[in-house]
């Protein structure tokens, strides 16, 4: 019987003839053992995040909160975009995500509040923004936050809404980003 | 027996008494070593600490000018091992912070009125001997009358001590609004603080 480390490699105790399947236990199990850590090296060298935008989308003032769409993908080293299927989301397994989401109100009169926020699933997380706009008619609004996604299968997304006069307005320039911070459970 | 010169893995030498099983036997603990720390440093990338604290309820009563603390107390996910309620670190290292804000007016809204929220990062060193540094980001917003005021500020803290009394966040929120008092949202979708690890002080 030949003894073992603590991580499993084995070895042949003394005494015990050293053959070449010794040589191929001892072999193999670190083989094994560097097949995993290259499992984690690739985790923690290149963390998944996914970048969308572009797309616009037509509000009125005081409508209930509308997805935004997209039409580029910046960048997604997860495959958490697929706007061919979907263009209005990133889909992200569980885990804790840092969030960012970006638009701009234009073509309308004047702007009391702008709004855009990161939903997830059907929770709207208001992230931000009510801008004071007394002076200005394309707010850019900006949401960024860190949001708890607990699914096996989770959709970001972005709602806006506005308040104001003049109208129905035109929201551009949106981008939706996503990185994931840890998975919930440890590795 | 001889090492390699990189990770110091054993071989025997040209003299050494032939012993295979014994050879074998302390080059595999060896590796074994080597493979136990590497696992542990990517393992320590990867579970990154992270805590993210709500408010159970509202907390109302915020007064036109005074400054006040929000007091955090719900859980939300936490690998830290610091006390429940506070918002310390327990590992060295360089974290990204941030806090959600929201608040509304009790009743009658001061229009154009001021919300100011402070995130305050306080650590006391060792080095020089229990200094205490101060770090605040600021935000604010104006209440355009349409009730709720969203705030997001973040920040990036390096933390150089985590010894008593320890290294914490805390929010700071001032409302000026004179016509009613300003309550803090907390429950599902309501106010966050939060920090996350991006990085060790030093390369390990």
């Amino acid at each position: 019987m030949p003894g073992a480390t603590s991580l499993g490699i084995r070895y042949p105790f003394q005494g015990e003839t050293v053959s070449a399947t010794s040589w191929q236990n001892t072999a193999e199990d670190i083989d094994g053992l560097l097949t995993q850590l290259d499992v984690l090296r690739d985790l923690s060298t290149s963390k998944p995040s996914a970048s969308i935008s572009g797309g616009t989308v037509v509000t009125a003032s005081g409508a209930v909160g509308t997805l935004t769409t997209y039409t580029d993908e910046d960048w997604d080293t997860a495959g958490y975009a697929d706007l061919g299927v979907s263009n209005d989301r990133l889909t992200v397994p569980a885990g804790i995500y840092w969030t960012q989401c970006q638009t701009r109100i234009t073509t309308v009169t004047t702007v009391t509040s702008a709004r855009c926020g990161v939903l997830v699933g059907t929770t709207v997380l208001w992230h931000a923004t009510t801008l004071d706009t007394v002076n200005a008619t394309t707010p850019l609004c900006n949401s960024t936050g860190i949001v708890i996604a607990t699914g096996v299968s989770n959709i970001l997304q972005v709602q806006v809404r506005w308040v104001g006069t003049g109208g129905p307005g035109t929201w551009v320039i949106g981008r939706l980003e996503a990185y994931k911070v840890r998975d919930l459970v440890d590795v | 027996m001889e090492v390699t010169d990189t990770q110091g893995f054993p071989y025997p030498g040209p003299l050494d008494p032939g012993n295979g099983a014994l050879d074998l036997q302390i080059f595999a603990e060896a590796v074994n070593a080597k493979l136990i720390a590497s696992f542990a440093d990517f393992r320590a990338v990867l579970n990154n600490q992270v805590k993210i604290i709500g408010l159970i309820a509202n907390v109302g009563g915020f007064i036109n000018g005074i400054e006040t603390e929000i007091p955090f107390d719900n859980i939300l996910y936490d690998n830290t091992g610091s006390p429940s309620n506070l918002v310390g670190f327990t590992e060295e290292g360089y974290y990204r912070i941030g806090a959600f804000i929201l608040s509304n007016p009790s009743g009658a809204v001061t229009v154009n009125s001021l919300r100011l929220t402070r995130l305050q990062f306080r650590q006391q060193l060792t080095i020089p001997f229990s200094a205490v540094v101060f770090e605040d980001w600021f935000t604010q917003n104006y209440e355009s009358n349409t009730g709720s005021e969203y705030q997001t500020i973040e920040g990036l803290v390096r933390v150089s001590s985590v010894q008593p009394p320890g290294s914490f966040l805390r929010v700071l929120f001032t409302s000026f609004n004179a016509g009613s008092t300003t309550t803090i949202i907390g429950g599902t979708n309501g106010s966050l603080l939060w920090f996350y690890k991006v990085s060790n002080l030093e390369v390990v």
